[in-house]
């Protein structure tokens, strides 16, 4: 066989030869001198080498024996040899063995067989054990195979994990490197978004300014227009246009609110102020409309509780509350609208005040409930068609709340009405003494009678006057009254005061009044008579009756207050008095005031003059910056009235210009402007404005900003009540009931100190400088008179008169004006007459004035000698001071400032309030009034009056 | 041009390799595939997805654990093997029977392939101790060469294999005269075109060489050797003795050698196939 040769290669590797060959090698060592063959089924045979060939016959006969059997089959062979078979299964082939003659008697031996049968064994075990061998060998290799693809598998998995892990590693820088640009591009989308609100407001705050400005001047003109006697129907054109365009101005105020609010520019003050002044000020916002409003009733109820020095944001919390009592009067037309304050929460510098509006109104739907906080909604469409608005007003309130830190909501029943409810925390101002409305100790359980229909009205009004120490009973109507009169009369105590409402069924208030009147004993008891502003039919009906005082709905507390107190201290006071405001709005109220208004659109200065000359103020117009500060340099003016917006020189470097000057640093500058925007007015005050006004110009703002800044004494005195003020009372004469014009006063000091801005020692100064220079002036007059000089005495005579007037002294002021007549006519006939009696008034003016001035030096005197002072000083200036006021004496003044120096080092607490009453009382010389403030004053000091 | 590339190039335009295959060769090359990319590629074609699974599950690789996820199959039988369970899978579908010919079958082509990837792997495993995969994978493919003619030159190959009873000249150089190449160099391309590991590709195109001195141990030598014993075996790709051409001398001087060592292995071969049934078998 040739190496080589693939065929037979692949012969020997299915073949079993060699394995044959061994399997007889074995034997044949096994079994020495013996021979073997093997016979395949095909016939082949395999032989050790020195096998003798079997006879055929014996061959056959050995094969068929050996098929038959599994046993050794022997045979005797001729001669030297044994021969004996077997089938072996491993090899399927036949064995035959030659067996040597020694080995003979092994066929005789039973143990011959199994010796055979053992070395067979032996040599197939052989052939075995070599071929597991060769397994044994390659299941080795299969094992380490197996080894190593369990390693590689290991091996790959890790690798796995780790690249796994780096994935996600990769995969986190990717995702943080996303994150990044996402916030990225977010700041850069918020930047532009809060660029583009920015824009929004601004554009808002500018087109709010463009509306203003015309809006001004159809606000104006329709408000001129209608002062004109003009036909009804035009009158109601007018009357239309002024209501919408203070609506059109709402809306317009609303939005920009709104927008502020969601630009979150809209920043809440934090500034001291008297909560009492503003809900009197709310109140009297709606006096008019609840006038308009017949059948409904609307209260305002502060609880005593409630602390009247604050610290907020006065005019937000204004905003919402008109906003919700303008919604309780729009949807309410029967019933009563009751706007309550209580406090809860209250500690030594901080309270939170709950306020409710409620009304009786058409209500609100449980399921509108929910969404009516949200602008641009209201309860329901067909609610703006029939009552209008923007949906705006709720929405801004609760944003106005929540920046408060306050919380909103709302309970509501459909037909039945709704209350809105909030709370406000503000801080209190712990350094001023709070006002409290509690009568004087003499007046403590004045019994009160209230008459009205409305039992809620009779409920708060209780709840108020018990609250001011008074013992109050209620009746429904007229007849129940007179009944409850009648039978006080038996009881413990009658009645000392009745309030009634005046529109009452059955017997209205006026009846009512004339009857208490004729009824014996209550011929002189008070009467306050409550109706509805605007009525002035009825209440010039009224005034000539029975009712004392009367009073406008809605009741405001504190003019209660004071209305009952001025009542009780000062007997005469009051009697048919009308409301201050009322009074105080009259022409002669700012009478020789000059004030300068710098504007330069044309219709804002027509519209501001009118409003200004009928406030009885003398105008004079710039038409620029520029202008204003030159026409200060040339003429003297009370105030300035200031446009921000203007040519040439606009008002806040004008503001500046003046204020540069140091003459005019107390000259008050008051801005006035459309802009509305958030940090404007805080402009103006930096550039030295007083005060700030915003157009379209509202009259009744305007006289209020302009009565704080010219007249100091008075603004202080309603800075502490509503109370009724009789502003012109004279100073008891000591002159000639002989005298011509005898009833005027000799001067008037009160509106001398009103015309010096309530400046007393300037007052003071100026009567001293008076004096001294014009002490001979009538002498001057007679002597122009004889050297022919009509000119010089008609100018000496002009001059007086201005400087009477401008004194206040009536008397001199009207002779003076005659002797100019007289003068100018040359009517010289009657002259020597009117000059005596212009000598004799002008020597009382000296008189009064040297009187002054003794007080000045004995004001000088008390005050260093109370400084020393003990109780029993300040009980013997108290005493003092009761003689003076009652003898209406000047140096009630003198004294008052002793009694105050005496009462700086002591506990002002409880008596500081009576304290600055009688201040203002003396101040405005009220003496009746100010020897009732004395009364309190002295009660509290504990000092006793004769 | 050669020949080879020309008839590459008409069996590309008329059979393209499986996508998903071509992506698995791709991974596998690339060190940076994760479970989760072999899982994604396989995932695409989920009759892939069902055969593998069936196949890893199958007595072949006798697993004591239910396979049933692509990625799981490689966490038990390793990426190489994937890659060949790919490859068998991938091939099945070209070995599918264009038409009956009484010369040449392509199934039987098949089953020739397989017993020789099988062979091999049991001879890298039992002689070499070695894992075997990349054995397996060249006698999957070491015939590939003999498709791709069928497809592109079949009325030359089936002369070349009807007249390989011409005793002087091996089936090779018939295919060398009639088509002007042979499976050997085919294969050897195809390989290069789809990636084969380098040594896969020089079995291809050594397993008929007669003269080069292959190392017994190579994948050449493992192929050639298991070539011979499946051609001897009856398991050789088309009828008469056309491919049962001698071994090398360096190979047949080992094989005599040791030649009990293969006696086991062809002894343990009929029991390997009866495992691999799954592997042979050819729907359609």
């Amino acid at each position: 066989m040739e190496i080589g040769d693939g065929i037979d290669l692949f012969d020997e590797l299915l073949g079993e030869k060699k394995d044959l060959r061994d399997f007889l090698d074995y034997l044949q060592a096994q079994i020495p001198s013996s021979n073997f063959q093997l016979i395949a089924s095909d016939g082949s045979v395999i032989s050790t080498d020195n096998f003798e060939e079997i006879p055929p016959e014996l061959l056959d006969r050995l094969v068929n024996k050996v098929k038959e059997g599994s046993e050794f089959v022997f045979s005797e062979l001729c001669g030297r040899k044994y021969v004996c078979g077997i089938y072996v299964y491993k090899f399927r082939c036949i064995l035959l063995c030659e067996l040597s003659h020694m080995q003979q008697d092994l066929s005789k031996n039973p143990l011959g067989k199994y010796y055979l049968q053992s070395q067979l064994d032996l040599a197939l075990l052989k052939i075995e054990h070599h071929e597991l061998l060769i397994g044994n060998e390659q299941a080795d290799k299969r094992f380490k195979a197996f080894e190593q693809h369990h390693h590689n598998l290991l091996e790959e998995n890790f690798n796995q994990n780790k690249l796994i892990q780096e994935k996600d590693k990769e995969y986190a820088n990717k995702l943080e490197i996303e994150i990044a640009k996402r916030t990225e591009e977010l700041q850069e989308t918020n930047r532009q978004l809060v660029e583009a609100s920015q824009t929004k407001s601004e554009f808002l705050a500018n087109m709010s300014h463009e509306i203003r400005t015309p809006m001004n001047a159809i606000l104006g003109m329709a408000n001129l227009a209608l002062k004109q006697q003009l036909a009804p129907k035009v009158k109601n054109y007018l009357h239309i246009i002024n209501d919408s365009g203070r609506s059109l101005l709402d809306i317009i105020n609303s939005i920009l609110d709104f927008s502020k609010i969601e630009a979150g520019k809209l920043e809440i003050e934090h500034t001291d102020f008297d909560f009492y002044k503003l809900m009197d000020g709310i109140t009297d916002l709606f006096s008019a409309k609840i006038a308009e409003k017949r059948g409904v009733e609307m209260f305002v109820a502060v609880h005593e509780d409630v602390p009247s020095a604050l610290i907020g944001d006065p005019l937000r919390l204004k905003q919402i509350l008109v906003n919700l009592t303008n919604n309780a009067i729009n949807f309410t037309e029967k019933g009563e609208i009751i706007v309550s304050v209580d406090c809860s929460n209250q500690s030594a510098d901080q309270v939170t005040l709950e306020f409710s509006v409620k009304d009786t109104g058409i209500g609100i739907s449980k399921d509108k409930v929910d969404t009516l906080f949200e602008s641009f909604s209201q309860a329901d469409t067909s609610t703006t068609r029939k009552y209008g608005g923007t949906g705006l007003g709720l929405a801004i309130c609760q944003n106005l709340v929540e920046l408060m830190d306050g919380h909103i909501d709302v309970e509501s029943e459909l037909d039945k009405g709704s209350t809105f409810r909030f709370t406000v925390a503000f801080d209190v101002q712990s350094d001023k003494v709070q006002k409290k409305f509690t009568l004087p100790t003499p007046l403590i359980g004045l019994k009160v009678l209230v008459v009205d229909d409305n039992p809620t009205v009779r409920k708060t009004m209780s709840v108020m006057l018990e609250s001011f120490a008074c013992e109050v009973e209620t009746a429904a109507g007229g007849k129940d009254a007179l009944e409850l009169l009648s039978a006080s009369l038996t009881g413990s105590k009658p009645f000392d005061l009745v309030i009634t409402d005046l529109m009452m069924p059955e017997m209205d208030g006026i009846e009512l009044s004339e009857k208490i009147r004729s009824t014996p004993s209550f011929e002189e008891v008070p009467i306050i008579m409550i109706s509805a502003l605007g009525n002035d039919e009825e209440l010039k009906k009224a005034g000539t009756a029975a009712v004392d005082i009367f009073i406008n709905k809605p009741i405001k507390r504190g003019q209660l207050f004071n209305t009952i107190l001025a009542l009780f201290l000062s007997e005469s006071a009051g009697r048919g008095e009308l409301d201050q405001y009322n009074l105080e709005k009259q022409k002669i109220y700012f009478a020789d005031k000059k004030i300068l208004l710098a504007e330069d659109n044309a219709i804002n200065q027509q519209i501001a003059q009118e409003i200004l000359e009928n406030m009885g103020i003398e105008l004079q117009i710039a038409n620029n910056g520029k202008e204003a500060v030159n026409l200060l340099q040339n003429s003297t003016f009370d105030a300035v009235l200031m446009d921000i917006q203007m040519p040439e020189m606009d008002g806040m470097e004008a503001t500046r210009q003046i204020r540069k000057d140091p003459v005019f640093a107390e000259l008050p500058i008051i801005a006035m402007t459309a802009h509305a925007l958030q940090g404007y007015r805080e402009k103006c005050i930096e550039a030295g404005m007083n005060d700030y006004v915003t157009k379209p110009i509202d009259e009744d703002g305007l006289f209020l900003t302009l009565k704080k800044w010219l007249n100091v004494s008075d603004a202080r005195k309603s800075g502490k009540s509503g109370q009724p003020t009789t502003i012109s009372k004279p100073v008891k004469s000591s002159g000639d009931s002989s005298l011509p014009s005898v009833s005027l006063p000799v001067m008037d000091l009160e509106k001398a100190l009103k015309n010096v801005a309530g400046n007393e020692e300037l007052l003071v100064k100026l009567l001293k400088e008076f004096s001294q220079d014009y002490s001979t002036s009538h002498q001057k007059i007679r002597d122009a008179l004889k050297d022919d000089n009509l000119e010089e005495a008609h100018r000496l005579a002009h001059t007086i008169k201005g400087i009477a007037g401008s004194f206040s002294a009536g008397r001199l002021q009207s002779i003076a004006y005659d002797l100019e007549l007289t003068l100018k006519d040359n009517k010289l006939d009657t002259i020597e007459s009117l000059l005596e009696n212009f000598q004799t008034s002008l020597d009382e003016v000296f008189d009064s004035i040297a009187a002054l001035d003794e007080q000045e030096k004995d004001v000088e005197q008390n005050e260093t000698k109370t400084k020393e002072g003990t109780a029993g000083d300040i009980q013997q200036i108290v005493t003092d001071l009761a003689d003076r006021l009652k003898e209406n004496d000047f140096e009630a003044i003198s004294l008052f400032k002793s009694l105050k120096v005496g009462l700086s080092g002591a506990s002002l607490a409880d008596c500081s309030a009576s304290l600055e009453n009688l201040e203002t009382q003396i101040g405005a010389f009220d003496y009746k009034k100010s020897y009732a403030a004395l009364v309190v004053l002295a009660d509290q000091l504990g000092i006793k009056l004769s | 041009m050669s020949v080879a590339e020309e008839i590459l190039g008409k069996f590309d335009d008329s059979q393209t390799l499986p996508h998903v295959a071509i992506r698995i060769l791709q991974l596998i090359n690339d060190e940076k595939s994760t479970l989760q990319s072999f899982e994604e590629v396989i995932k695409l074609d989920p009759i892939l997805v069902t055969r593998l699974l069936r196949l890893v599950n199958s007595a072949y690789f006798g697993l004591a654990q239910k396979v049933d996820s692509i990625s799981k199959a490689i966490v038990f039988v390793g990426m190489d093997n994937l890659r060949n369970l790919v490859a068998v899978e991938t091939l099945k579908g070209l070995f599918r029977e264009k038409d009956t010919d009484a010369v040449f079958s392509r199934k039987k082509v098949w089953i020739h392939s397989a017993t020789v990837a099988i062979l091999s792997e049991m001879i890298a495993r039992r002689l070499l101790g070695h894992v075997g995969a990349d054995y397996f994978l060249a006698g999957i493919v070491h015939d590939i060469g003999l498709i791709v003619e069928d497809q592109v030159v079949g009325d030359k190959l089936h002369k070349a294999c009807a007249s390989v009873n011409e005793p002087e000249k091996s089936f090779c150089e018939m295919e060398q005269e009639i088509i002007g190449t042979n499976h050997c160099e085919l294969g050897g391309l195809i390989a290069k075109q789809i990636q084969l590991p380098s040594d896969v590709r020089q079995a291809i195109i050594h397993h008929h060489a007669t003269e080069k001195k292959q190392a017994p141990s190579s994948i050449s030598g493992v192929v050639q050797i298991a070539d011979f014993i499946a051609n001897n075996l009856n398991y050789a790709p088309f009828e008469g003795k056309a491919e049962v051409a001698p071994l090398p001398p360096s190979l047949a001087s080992h094989v005599k050698h040791q030649s009990r060592y293969y006696k086991v292995i062809i002894a343990a071969l009929p029991e390997q196939i009866a495992n691999a049934k799954e592997l042979y078998e050819i729907e359609g």
